[in-house]
């Protein structure tokens, strides 16, 4: 890996969620997180899982997956919760309450690719993005954060070819 | 708390491992990281999951600590670790599941 052609950009999710223009040099980097439906040509499936986890103390817990030997082949990715059970911390103050719910979410936190320039890519995404398809993928990190609450999640990677 | 993925179309070369960062004050969990792929976890790997850790949960890195490949426990409880023996352990707390299969 060439450390000096090594780039780093973080993707607006709020574009990502949007149809794009192929031909537009800021949406090539885009199209490396595949938003349109599409044939595949699947080979192979892998499960992933974040199984029971559980927090009660009210402190934000993480919990990450992250794969590195993809070895440059094209992957689909998606991750959703399979179960949720929110706690609740109540307080009552005279004619006040307070307090908070648990929560959960589940998704990519980041991903690494080679660009068609032969160029490592490292994309940090700055929300829990469910799914993504990546060509050349070389490595993708997947969070679990939840606070309060037992959660599960799962997913799958994809491998095709195009 | 079962962490993993299945091996990949390459299965000789898939080595997992699961580093779990708690505070050491308390055994609370801050965060589980399952690695797979990477031929070997350095120590300056180490060291960047406990800055990691520290900088999102706020906990002074000087009390977080690193258990490598623990065995979880069998049941149903709050999942801890106990800093003296190096282990996992639940605790009474159990979820609020309201359903069932």
């Amino acid at each position: 890996m060439d450390s000096g052609r090594r780039r780093r950009f973080v993707i607006n999710p709020v574009a990502a969620g949007v149809a794009f223009d192929r031909d537009s040099a800021a949406n090539r980097k885009c199209r490396y997180i595949g938003i349109e439906g599409q044939r595949m040509n699947i080979y192979y499936v892998r499960q992933f899982w974040f199984d029971d986890f559980y927090d009660s103390s009210g402190n934000l817990q993480r919990a990450f997956i992250t794969v590195s030997d993809f070895n440059q082949q094209n992957i689909k990715v998606t991750a959703q919760l399979n179960a949720f059970g929110p706690g609740a911390h109540i307080e009552i103050d005279g004619n006040t309450i307070s307090g908070d719910i648990g929560y959960a979410a589940v998704g990519i936190k980041w991903y690494e690719f080679v660009d068609d320039q032969g160029n490592f890519q490292h994309v940090d995404n700055g929300y829990f993005v469910p799914h993504a398809t990546i060509h050349k993928c070389v490595g993708i990190q997947l969070e679990l954060a939840f606070n309060r609450s037992w959660v599960g999640a799962t997913g799958a990677f994809y491998y095709f070819t195009d | 708390m079962r962490i993993g993925a299945e091996p990949g179309p390459n299965k000789e070369h898939t080595h997992q491992t699961t580093h779990v960062v708690y505070d050491a004050r308390s055994g609370r969990i801050v965060a589980t990281h399952h690695v797979i792929g990477a031929p070997m976890i350095s120590e300056q790997h180490g060291r960047d999951v406990l800055s990691s850790a520290h900088e999102t949960s706020g906990v002074p890195v000087e009390y977080l600590a690193l258990l490598i490949d623990p065995d979880l426990p069998q049941g149903e409880g709050e999942v801890r670790v106990d800093h003296a023996s190096k282990r996992l352990v639940r605790t009474g707390s159990t979820p609020p599941r309201r359903i069932r299969p």
